[in-house]
């Protein structure tokens, strides 16, 4: 099922510390060429379910109607973004208020341009990398995006990033990444994790490197793993053709193997292969297959339903595991958008379907825009099982199918 | 004994043309790079807005920054959206044949095939690879052959030059036809051909000097193929500008535009 928003992850206190700190240290000059931006949203989805019961919304993984779904519901909120800078510094907040939620950070970090092609920032950021569209196998430190809504932002990470681009060819990014337990505490070591990021930048041909380090006193204790990854991306005739390799220590999901939740620690692969072409009509399309080596396979899909129907109480632990896009091992995704200027729409469809659970997903979706500043979205989501007898997104979903209405007004 | 009469006739006739063609195509591109002129920099910096009327109706006028310049035989351009509000932010960086975008609504820098560049940025009636020059100017990427020496456009007597691009250059249209006014090499307009269809057509005006240098202060894209035209007005440009440094022209630089 598609989320009409993101969920508003916890705000620890180390959060609006860290935002007064950056209030305080940053350049005078550059708060003073400060702008303010943002949308607001109002958004009615629709969960149409038969038979029309109380237990329309029961699910494995909907244990007793725990998520609380109603048929149609109203929800609304505020994307407030400040900005400030003066080509040496920068700096931007992004926060997305919510009704009956704390708000949530999504970026609070300032940036310094210390000199030509020598970057560093500090703070709440983005550390998105990767070609693919709706999968980013070589990224290890972001959360990861929904296949489903590629393009939504995500909260970004607490870190200090030092960025080298000595030439036009090469940039560098190291990143320490701080995810603290409870900042009030302490920060312990273990709190601390490593990325680094290569990017090679020749023309019609880029490549990148990512690698991740997280140290764990027992294997397999938290949801990151050392990893390296590699993509690249080739235009070929006009088609850009990309790929992606992960290497990684661990899974970062709950295996169904166990008993009590625990990862795998063993080695894992994943991979994506990818093209994007845009015609002269100006349809833009997009196809990926992605090989997920956490997805669980036929077995442990099977194992994984058997241990929610033991379960009698709510136990997130294992909700964790069901994650559309995630859950199988792989995946098959054909987006195509058509912009239709007369009307000032945008046309979209995308398809993801799992070949070895048989789930697919059908999103359409039309954007309108209205005013320029006002734009309508309408959007179904729907999730299909192609195939009997497999345990797949479709069949554990609570609603498969959701019709959505948003309007967003920019300002 | 065999008649060589034709073979003569024929070189005759090559030794006439070809110099003749090579003659009018040294004309065309003396002309063009009159033309050119004016609107060549090594580091040019504008402000202008940029208006889209679909269907009759104008859109909300947006503002965009430009920079441009050429390190090393590579052509680098920066298009950043500075208005309206939803497009504020949106950046189009273009090193060559590359194309990377970042999108405002997500922050995010993709990197996009070649084959959109021939496609409309941020829905204008230009695309991409137009809002990628570099000001090098149309010498620079197209063989120019004069076809007439006293066209009319707009009532100014002009040349009308057909430019194809040259070989091994990655351009989106087969050939350009240019009006070049005879009395002052103003460009005053350019129709498109992209699949043997005239697609659209720049007409150029309020030409004003900047810096010595006559310069078209508007211009209009208009579609042939819809009902929709994008006219850009400047309101500043600057040329050899200190804005412009090549340290822009990356994506680490576009992932911190605001």
């Amino acid at each position: 099922m598609k989320k009409p928003a993101p969920a508003a992850a916890p705000q620890t206190p180390h959060t609006l510390l860290l935002l007064l700190l950056l209030i305080l240290i940053f350049p005078a000059k550059a708060v003073a060429q400060l702008s303010f931006s943002g949308e607001a949203v109002l958004g009615v989805t629709v969960l149409p379910a038969w038979p029309y019961d109380s237990r329309r919304f029961d699910s494995p993984v909907n244990p007793g109607g725990t998520a609380d779904l109603q048929d149609l519901s109203l929800d609304y909120g505020l994307d407030a973004r400040l900005a400030g800078g003066d080509g040496k510094a920068d700096f931007r907040f992004r926060l997305i208020f919510a009704p009956a939620e704390l708000p949530q950070v999504l970026r609070a970090h300032a940036g310094w341009r210390i000199r030509d092609g020598f970057w560093l920032r500090l703070g709440r950021q983005s550390l998105l990398t990767g070609y693919g569209y709706g999968w980013n196998p070589m990224d290890f430190a972001n959360p990861l995006k929904d296949p489903a809504d590629p393009a939504q932002e995500l909260q970004g990470v607490d870190a200090l990033s030092v960025l080298a681009s000595p030439g036009s060819f090469f940039t560098m990014k190291l990143t320490g990444i701080y995810r603290p337990q409870d900042f009030s505490a302490g920060i312990d070591y273990e709190d601390l994790q490593a990325a680094l990021e290569f990017t090679l930048a020749l023309p019609a041909f880029e490549l990148k490197l990512t690698g991740f380090y997280d140290y764990d006193e027992h294997e397999g204790e938290d949801a990151y793993v050392p990893a390296a990854g590699a993509g690249l991306m080739l235009d070929i005739a006009g088609i850009g053709v990309y790929a992606e390799a992960a290497l990684q220590k661990g899974s970062r999901i709950y295996s169904p193997q166990f008993a009590v939740p625990g990862r795998e620690t063993g080695w894992l692969f994943s991979g994506l292969a990818g093209l994007q072409y845009v015609f002269i009509s100006e349809t833009s399309v997009t196809a990926e297959f992605f090989f997920n080596g956490e997805g669980l396979g036929r077995t442990e899909r099977e194992l994984y339903a058997n241990r929610l129907k033991a379960l009698d109480v709510y136990f997130p632990d294992w909700l964790s595991v069901y994650r559309p896009g995630y859950f199988a091992r792989t995946y098959l995704l054909v987006d195509l958008r058509q912009p239709v200027y007369v009307w000032n729409l945008e046309a979209g469809l995308a398809c993801i379907l799992s070949p070895d659970s048989g789930a697919l997903s059908v999103l359409p979706s039309l954007s309108f825009d209205i005013t320029g500043a006002l734009t309508v979205n309408l959007s179904y989501s729907g999730l299909f099982s192609l195939k009997e007898d497999e345990v797949d997104e479709a069949r554990l979903a609570p609603a498969p199918h959701s019709l959505r209405c948003e309007a967003r007004y920019s300002y | 004994m065999r008649n060589t009469k034709p073979l003569a006739l024929a070189a005759l006739l090559l030794a006439v043309l070809i110099p003749a063609r090579r003659a009018a195509a040294d004309e065309a591109a003396e002309i063009v790079a009159r033309a050119d002129a004016p609107l060549l920099g090594s580091r040019i910096y504008g402000v202008s807005t940029m208006t889209i009327t679909r269907a009759g109706k104008a859109r909300p006028a947006m503002e965009l920054e430009s920079y441009s310049m050429t390190v090393e035989g590579r052509d680098l351009s920066l298009t950043v959206y500075r208005a309206p509000a939803k497009m504020k932010g949106t950046a189009y960086l273009m090193i060559d044949d590359d194309l990377w975008v970042r999108f405002a609504s997500t922050g995010r820098t993709r990197k996009l095939s070649s084959s959109a560049r021939k496609n409309a940025a941020g829905g204008s009636d230009f695309s991409y690879y137009d809002m990628g020059d570099s000001g090098q100017g149309m010498a620079e990427d197209y063989e120019a052959r004069l076809e007439d020496d006293k066209a009319i456009a707009d009532g100014i007597r002009c040349y009308r030059i057909t430019m194809v691009p040259k070989a091994g250059k990655e351009i989106p249209y087969d050939k350009l036809t240019a009006y070049i006014s005879r009395e002052n090499y103003r460009y005053l307009r350019i129709d498109y051909t992209q699949d043997g269809a005239e697609i659209k057509s720049l007409t150029f005006s309020d030409y004003r000097t900047v810096d010595g240098r006559d310069y078209p202060f508007r211009y209009v894209m208009e579609s042939r193929v819809k009902p929709s035209s994008t006219e850009v007005v400047t309101s500043l440009v600057e040329f050899d500008s200190p804005r412009v440094d090549e340290g822009l022209f990356t994506v680490p630089h576009l992932e911190q535009i605001r």
